[in-house]
């Protein structure tokens, strides 16, 4: 199991490394630079130059991708010692100034637009607060889903399966754009619950990202949020709970526990429900990657200062770091997210062993 | 004495969208207690159904057992509450079922699966459960009981599997086991393996089995009564001798030339039943066997044959002796399709 987990993990860095040159090709093969502004606001030409100088902007690409992965350090090493290589003079010249120390030792490198500030900094502040929101909405997704699920399956076709479908279907049909600002005028603005905007869990988080559950600060800002961004999703996983559900209670090892005389009870709960849950689990780690992509929109409503700001605003700006990190980041997550869901697929089959 | 387990017209029905399947019509017979009954039939012809419904587990709806009586030591099984009928299962009557692939849960392992119920009815505490299972285990002939307890299912092959399935049905010491097709799914020399294997434990425990298969030559050795059933109903009961030897229903006689017999000089060619059992649906007025029979005579359209006792034991419902009579048609269900 630990090989195997290992091994995914190697297997990954290559996968990464190429989604992380194709992000950095593509965002440069934008029309446009990080330092064109347009009317008054443009700068003099003697400025964008010093600025672009500044950040490498005046490398080949392969150097720039070089700095941005390996760091000024080696990327001038390498030039100081293949100095024949195209554009090693400037590579030469702009490496003392030292803008990265490489991906490969942590350095997400310098924000263009954000004046001063690393990559680093920008996702220690908001990667942990996108990160809460996105775990609360995947709580809130199955809290609310499985049940439902479970429920509309053993009472088939009665009135609270129809029920369950009918908010199943209302929750996959309205869109975070309009829920979003339908909880807020609902909770905050008319009965007074909740907070309409903004994050309430503050830093030093456990371990980084895991913020104080006991805090209502915490929970009167994250839960229209994560509802808005969970519905959706519950309602994915209680259709899919319903059918799987369906579908096992149909099999003959269901026939053979009822054949042992044991309450249905224990029949759905001990033989059914875990069978059930292995497609429901094998769908999380899709669904991971839409509730990371969906906290754009629902940070955007309800002004939260998480990670999704940044990934918008950072390919209007041409922010090139920016933009690479913060989709390699969101990489490294539904990496991480898909292999921990392979984990947890094995743990409940035991037919499936990693090797 | 009472029989261990007296039947009484038992009628299993599925209401579904295309209508009322007929799966068992009924159906009666007895078992005594430690006697082997063997059920054979075509597929379809409403075994699983008839014996499922002994203990009520027709998936409701669309299933409906609308008449009958199963008295299981003298206690209607169709009228006890659920709680009641739940105690006999897998306790005083127990299951083993067709496919052991598919008729134990994956993620489970089987000493799991077999103190469950060790649990339930003995009231066994898990130690004295997982005892009992390395036993029962041990007792259907599975190598190293006591490690192979904490695996699962798809660590064993098929043969062990049902191996398995017996040890749970025969966890709770039953008085009547019910094998539905158990060596069905099993390679031929496995099937010769559990047939020994149950032999002996009938031995050991003492219990009545009612042996359901489609495979008339390997009950022959096991039972000591035979039904044969179609299309949901029961067309001929007998001792097992008396079946073999003097075979007084068409649908027998058809299902006996359809078995090689080692017996003959010559094999002669192995013939099978020509046509499709009833529509269920649509059930036949008459004789359901009615198309696909050479013996048939006018009466057998619109007449339903009645099971009437022919000899010690031995009923038959066929309004043909067919000792003496002559066939009437040569090819019954092409003949059937044209009219
Ligand atoms: N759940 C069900 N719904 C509808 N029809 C069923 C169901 N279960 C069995 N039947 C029907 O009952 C008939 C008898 O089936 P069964 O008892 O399984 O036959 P077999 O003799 O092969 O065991 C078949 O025609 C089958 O289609
Ligand atoms: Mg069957």
């Amino acid at each position: 199991m630990l090989a195997y987990i290992i091994r995914r993990i190697l297997w990954s860095i290559p996968v990464l490394l190429l989604l992380t040159l194709t992000v950095f090709l593509m965002m440069r093969s934008l029309p446009g630079g990080p330092f064109d502004f347009v009317g008054d606001k443009s700068l003099p030409k003697s400025v964008v130059e010093n600025l672009e100088r500044r950040h490498h902007l005046d490398w080949p690409l392969a150097w720039q991708f070089s700095s941005y992965v390996l760091g000024d350090g080696i990327t001038g090493g390498i030039c100081t010692g293949l100095s024949f290589l195209p554009g090693c003079e400037l590579v030469q010249a702009g490496a003392r100034i030292g803008v990265s120390e490489g991906l490969i030792f942590g350095d997400l490198g310098m924000a263009l637009k954000l004046r001063g500030r690393t990559v680093n900094e920008l996702v220690a502040e908001s990667l942990p607060i996108s990160f809460q929101l996105g775990m609360v909405s995947m709580a809130i997704a199955l809290i609310i889903g499985v049940p439902l699920g479970i429920m509309s399956a053993l009472r088939q076709n009665s009135w609270v399966d129809y029920s369950s479908s009918f908010i199943a279907v209302l929750g996959l049909s309205i869109p975070n754009m309009v829920l979003g600002p339908l909880l807020i005028w609902i909770f905050p603005l008319t009965l007074g619950l909740f907070a309409i905007a903004g994050w309430g869990a503050r830093p030093p988080f456990f371990l980084g990202f895991i913020p104080n559950i006991f805090d209502w600060e915490f929970w009167k800002h994250a839960i229209l949020p994560a509802i808005t961004l969970g519905t959706a999703f519950s309602a994915t996983i209680a259709r899919l709970t319903r059918a799987s559900l369906l579908q096992i209670i149909r099999e003959d090892y269901i026939r053979t526990a009822r054949a042992k005389g044991l309450r249905e009870q224990i029949v759905v709960v001990r033989h059914a429900l875990k069978n059930s849950l292995i497609p429901v689990i094998t769908v999380l780690g899709p669904l991971i990657v839409a509730v990371v992509t969906g906290t754009f929109v629902v940070e955007q409503i309800f002004g939260i200062p998480g990670m999704g700001k940044h990934f918008v605003t950072s390919i209007g700006n041409r922010d090139y770091t920016v933009i690479t990190s913060v989709t390699l980041i969101y990489s490294v997550l539904l990496v991480t997210g898909n292999l921990m869901v392979d984990i947890v697929y094995g743990w409940l089959d035991p037919r499936i062993r990693y090797s | 004495m009472a029989p261990l387990l007296d039947v009484n017209n038992l009628t299993t029905h599925f209401y579904t969208q295309d209508g009322v399947v007929k799966a068992v019509n009924g159906i009666s017979y007895s078992v005594d207690e430690g006697e082997t009954v063997g059920i054979v039939g075509e597929s379809g012809s409403g075994k699983s159904v008839g014996v499922m419904s002994l203990v009520r587990l027709i998936p409701t709806p669309p299933g409906k057992i609308v008449d009958g009586q199963v008295m299981f030591n003298g206690q209607d099984l169709l009228t006890l509450s659920k709680n009641e009928i739940r105690a006999i299962r897998g306790n005083k009557v127990a299951m083993i079922f067709q496919d052991p692939m598919t008729s134990l849960n994956p993620v489970l392992t089987i000493g799991r699966q077999i103190s469950e119920a060790v649990e339930l009815h003995l009231g066994m505490d898990k130690k004295q459960a997982r005892n009992r299972t390395i036993e029962l285990l041990e007792l259907v002939g599975i190598p190293s009981a006591a490690d192979r307890i904490d695996n699962y299912p798809h660590q064993f092959s098929g043969g062990m599997r049902q191996r398995v399935m017996i040890a749970m049905g025969l966890s709770c010491n039953p008085q009547l086991l019910i094998a539905d097709e158990p060596t069905t799914a099993l390679d031929v020399t496995i099937q010769a393996q559990i047939v020994d294997l149950v032999k002996r434990l009938r031995e050991e425990i003492g219990m009545a089995i009612i042996w359901i298969t489609h495979d008339l030559g390997l009950v022959a050795g096991l039972a000591q009564k035979m039904i044969v059933m179609y299309g949901g109903n029961i067309v001929e009961q007998a001792p097992v001798v008396d079946l073999y030897k003097n075979p007084r229903h068409p649908y027998t006689l058809g299902l006996l030339a359809s078995l090689p017999r080692l017996d003959e000089d010559r094999p002669k060619k192995l013939l099978s039943i020509e046509g499709l059992p009833p529509d269920l649906v649509n059930y036949p007025q008459g004789c359901p066997f009615y198309a696909r029979c050479n013996y048939r005579i006018d009466k057998c359209a619109d007449t339903p044959p009645q099971l009437k006792e022919v000899g010690v034991k031995h009923k038959v419902a066929c309004h043909v002796d067919v000792q003496t009579a002559k066939w009437t048609t040569e090819h019954p269900y092409e003949e059937f399709n044209l009219m």
